[in-house]
């Protein structure tokens, strides 16, 4: 169980071994060549070797629009260079100017002398522009597996506990079990697209599915859907207003049931990248069930917020999540606020397989969670409040095995350390399987 | 000042590059250059060539085959399409902020505006003969009927009204009318603009015819990348598009600590339940439970010396036991009868003990050391003289007890048949049982008490519900004969209750190996039932008489009563104890 956020390969936002490799080098590392090159390439504008020696380095450092005026100049030069057009329509496409990027990659296979690989090139960039333009967008992401945990039920690190304000020895069958499952998740995404100007309608499922294979009380449903309405802010930035369901059966029986809603922003900084924050807020109803007869006391309203970044600088890439969130349960001892922040370091790369070539995500990550409750629950101890500090470290392995199908393997430890003895715990957890994403 | 006019240099193919300007132009600062040029000028005026420098104020006029690329400071790129005309009013660039101010007006024709710094930082403004453009951080394709935005935002105003395009953006200009609604451009409009921007057929942009062939191209472009082959735009496959940026889901992030405190609630719950029972157990009320003794009594007559005949019977009674938490005495009264079996000659009829007093006169004879155990040994007077009767008449000597059992000590009481082991004896909140162990004389019999007690606090008549279904679970303890040889045993309990129709069935397992099932009815006072049960070993019966005793959560929530077992040379007498599941 401690490993569903990692299971669902959601502690790593945007890590996927389908996704290109590199992006932009800083500009502090290439500015004074780049600001030399410009030099020599405006006294020298005739001097093909410095102009795409400017172009590459504007591209390096993503100043496309550079690199576009030194290629259109090429074609000043000579109006028939096909390759040219199409790294013209490469770079359009890379502004996300589609209709620019289409019109020079059409213009690059008009006559009849275009090499074959320009020409197949040119035909998937364009059926790329014809997704992209389309009125609406999609994503799905699957992945299924095995998974084996050291503490697949939570249980405390020792029997000795806290009930009522005394030391207590708890029944060894809640202790620490270990435990294999099966498990597939589902994430897909839907916007129709309402205007070129980023305002759309979207919608969100996620799914989980987790089958233990001796601890059937810990069998897991979850399926959430958001609705909501995008709205744009210019080129680069948009918020969201947005409806959440989410229904959790645990054990095999319903767990609870939210609804709520949410509102995000998000705008992209330059070409250092994204970065997304969200309010939102859910009404969660809790069962209690055979299992989990005191499920109900949790019923309340959550309130989530947080900070959302992802980062490329040189070769780096970086995602952060930074989130709060505040609990609010009929019963005060399920009270608490949570402070929450998680780090990933995906590292892309490509390696010949099998003669071709294969993309790779090497993503070490890292999390800490402080839990502060509000009142004692005086079933375990009347008088101390729990505090917990939730530490998890991990590593998640994505390999490219042919176009959108890979492999994931991943491992995480987490550790909780709790003032009261009931919730000190720890868990090490192994997956893997396929994914497919399209 | 004065402005001299670019002129037409002809209506040849040239595309000739007026450029008017001020006599003093040649010594106006250089804000860029012409870093490609169709065809070279060679009008009788300065007619710019490639690398030509452009200065502040100047204005580029091109023909109908003519066309020109302006490199800026700042690295802003200006294509001047045929037949425009193309003046820049104002260059203002800092390279130290990155900033600065740059305003053109195109008085006819097409411009492509590909922006850099100063676009990025702020405005560039282009006006047209009937609007005004600003564009921010982009791509802009200009004419003087329309306005693309290729990448960045650009603002249109013209007749009074302002709309601002986003990227892919176009809006139509109409000699001073309102700009269109932004929307998409006119099907091939885009392409017809590259087109347009490009070298006509023999023109090579101000460089000789060669100088950028394919093969020179592609060799500078390996070059500059370092690769053969090499693509200054990166690779030229495209990427699939990564996925959106899936982000922590906040039900999910927060459904770890959920699951562990429901879990951890449901392991402590039992717990808390178990400290609950002992810490009120360890309160020592003072109170008198009532309930049920059970055992087998033998009576040996020792009236010859050479011949001591005796027999057994089960005894059976009710039990009274006062618990006082201020003296710490208790007292235990059992009264009932002996069952007159086939082998009962010797036995008495009715006996009353007292094990315990809790009259200050007396001695205690007895203590109350908490509720889970007390016990007392045989009352007697002031005199000495047992407090006991049997058939009504005191006793002469009097050795017995009463006291609690805990679980432990049941399972050493019982035999060896392993029944024990696998009892679930009751964890009752406030009923309590015992062993009850006695020997006393009378005239020239003796007799012998083994067997059991039972006893919890009473409830009400109008308590008992009158419908809905409880199961009771809990244990059977027995003093057994069986063909001369006695032992205890022990056996689990069950009663499922069914208050509505008054009734309850009951099975009792593996008792001395032995199952008993049957049903109980409730008496006219509600409280207590009895009924009989069939065995399924030889012909064992059993006879059950029992109580409603109040529990921690419910006023019916135990129960106790007596056991009487017979079978064909077979007795036994006990009591059981259970709690409502």
């Amino acid at each position: 169980m401690l490993v569903l956020l990692a299971a669902i390969g959601l502690t790593v936002p945007g890590a996927s071994a389908q996704q290109g490799a590199g992006g932009p080098v800083p500009a502090s590392a290439v500015q004074p060549d780049y600001d030399a090159l410009f030099k020599e390439m405006y006294q020298r504008p005739t001097d093909l070797d410095i102009s795409f020696k400017f172009a590459h380095q504007a591209v390096a450092r993503g100043d496309y629009e550079a690199a576009i005026g030194a290629l259109e100049r090429m074609l000043f030069f000579n109006s028939d260079l096909p390759r040219v057009k199409l790294e013209l329509g490469v770079l359009y496409f890379k502004l996300a100017s589609y209709e620019i990027a289409r019109g020079y990659l059409i213009d690059a296979i008009k006559g009849g002398n275009v090499p074959d690989d320009i020409r197949a090139q040119v035909m998937a960039y364009l059926a790329e522009i014809d997704r992209r333009l389309a009125t609406y967008e999609y994503s799905v992401f699957l992945h299924a597996g095995m998974r084996y945990q050291t503490n697949a039920n939570i249980g405390p690190n020792g029997l000795q506990v806290r009930a009522l304000g005394q030391d207590a020895i708890l029944d060894g069958r809640y202790g620490r079990k270990p435990d294999w499952s099966t498990f597939q998740t589902v994430a897909a995404s839907y916007a129709y697209k309402l205007n070129l100007r980023g305002d759309a309608i979207e919608t969100t499922f996620l799914g989980l599915n987790s089958r233990q294979m001796t601890l059937s009380q810990f069998n897991l449903g979850l399926v959430e859907v958001t609705l909501g309405h995008r709205v744009g802010l210019g080129q680069n930035a948009s918020f969201k207003y947005y409806g959440i369901g989410d229904k959790v059966w645990l054990g095999d029986y319903s767990y609870f049931s939210a609804l709520g809603g949410g509102l995000s922003a998000r705008t992209t900084l330059g070409n250092l990248g994204l970065v997304e924050g969200y309010v939102e807020t859910r009404h969660r109803r809790f069962s209690d069930s055979t299992y989990f007869p005191t499920a109900g006391d949790q019923t309340g309203d959550l309130l989530s917020a947080a900070i959302l970044t992802d980062f490329r600088w040189g070769g780096v890439h970086l995602t952060t999540r930074a989130g709060y969130d505040g609990n609010k349960a009929i019963a005060d001892y399920n009270n608490y606020k949570r402070y929450s922040i998680d780090v990933a370091l995906p590292i892309e790369f490509v390696l010949p397989v099998f003669g071709a070539p294969r993309a790779f995500v090497f993503a070490p990550t890292a999390g800490f969670s402080q839990a502060n409750y509000e009142t004692p629950n005086f079933i375990v101890d009347p008088v101390i409040i729990r505090r917990d500090q939730e530490y998890r470290y991990g590593a998640i392995f994505d390999a490219q095995i042919v176009d959108n199908v890979g492999l994931r393997t991943q491992v995480t430890y987490t550790k909780i350390d709790s003032n009261l003895p009931n919730y000190r715990t720890n868990n090490l957890s192994a997956s893997i399987g396929p994914t497919l994403r399209f | 000042m004065r402005r001299v006019s670019g002129q037409r240099i002809g209506q040849s193919v040239m595309a000739a590059l007026a450029v008017a300007m001020f006599s003093a132009s040649a010594l106006a600062q250089e804000v860029g250059k012409a870093s490609a040029v169709n065809p070279n000028a060679t009008a009788n005026l300065r007619t710019i060539t490639i690398g030509a420098s452009i200065t502040h104020k100047e204005r580029i006029q091109t023909t109908s085959a003519g066309s020109v690329q302006l490199l800026f400071l700042d690295k802003t790129s200006m294509t001047v399409g045929p037949n425009s005309d193309l003046t820049i009013d104002e260059y203002v660039y800092d390279p130290n902020a990155g900033s600065g101010k740059l305003a053109a007006t195109l008085g006819k024709g097409a411009l492509r505006f590909v922006g850099g710094q100063i676009s990025h930082t702020g405005d560039a403004e282009i006006r047209t003969a009937s609007a005004t453009v600003g564009i921010r951080g982009g791509v802009a394709l200009i004419g003087t009927h329309h306005v693309y935005a290729g990448y960045g935002s650009s603002t249109v105003s013209s007749g009074g009204s302002t709309v601002t395009l986003g990227a892919g953006e176009y809006t139509a200009l109409q000699g001073g009318q309102p700009p269109s609604p932004p929307g998409p451009p006119p099907p091939n409009f885009v392409l017809n603009q590259i087109q347009l921007f490009q070298s006509g057929s023999g023109q090579f942009g101000g460089v000789a015819r060669g100088a950028a062939s394919q093969g020179n191209v592609q060799r500078a472009e390996s070059r500059a990348t370092g690769t053969p082959g090499g693509s200054v735009a990166g690779s030229l496959t495209p990427q699939a598009p990564p996925p959106p940026t899936p982000r922590i889901n906040p039900v999910v992030s927060t459904l770890n600590q959920t699951i562990q405190t429901s879990t951890q609630q449901s392991a402590v719950q039992p717990l808390a339940q178990q400290i609950q029972q002992e810490q009120a157990a360890n309160a020592r009320p003072s109170l008198t439970l009532t309930g049920f003794v059970g055992g087998l009594m033998t009576s040996v007559f020792n009236a010859s010396t050479y011949y001591a005949p005796s027999s057994t019977g089960v005894a059976g009674g009710t039990a009274s036991v006062a618990l006082d938490a201020t003296t710490g005495r208790m007292q235990a009264n059992f009264n009932g009868d002996v069952a007159h079996g086939p082998n009962s000659y010797y036995l008495p009829t009715t006996f009353n003990y007292q094990f315990g007093s809790t009259d200050p006169n007396l001695d205690a004879q007895g203590a109350y050391g908490d509720y889970n155990h007390f016990g007392g040994a045989a009352a007697e007077d002031k005199t000495g003289k047992p407090l006991s009767t049997i058939n009504g008449l005191p006793v002469t000597n009097q050795v017995g007890a009463m006291l609690t059992v805990t679980r432990e000590q049941a399972r050493q009481l019982t035999s060896d048949d392993g029944s024990a082991a696998t009892t679930n004896f009751c964890q009752c909140d406030y009923t309590r049982w015992g062993l009850w162990a006695n020997q006393s004389t009378r005239s020239s019999y003796a007799d012998t008490i083994l067997g059991f007690w039972v006893a919890g606090r009473p409830t009400t008549a109008t308590e008992v519900p009158t419908s809905g279904q409880a199961t009771y679970a809990g244990h059977v303890i027995a003093a057994i004969d069986n063909q001369g040889t006695q032992y205890v045993s022990t056996g689990n309990f069950s009663n499922t209750v069914n208050f509505g129709t008054r009734s309850g069935q009951v099975t009792v397992t593996g008792l001395d190996s032995t199952n008993y099932t049957g049903q109980v009815q409730f008496l006219p006072d509600p409280r207590n039932f009895a009924g009989s049960l069939a065995g399924d070993t030889g012909a064992r019966q059993m006879a059950l008489t029992g109580s409603f005793f109040r529990g921690a959560s419910s006023p019916v929530g135990e129960m106790g009563g007596a056991v009487a077992i017979s079978g064909t040379n077979y007795l036994g007498g006990g009591i059981f104890a259970a709690q409502k599941k």
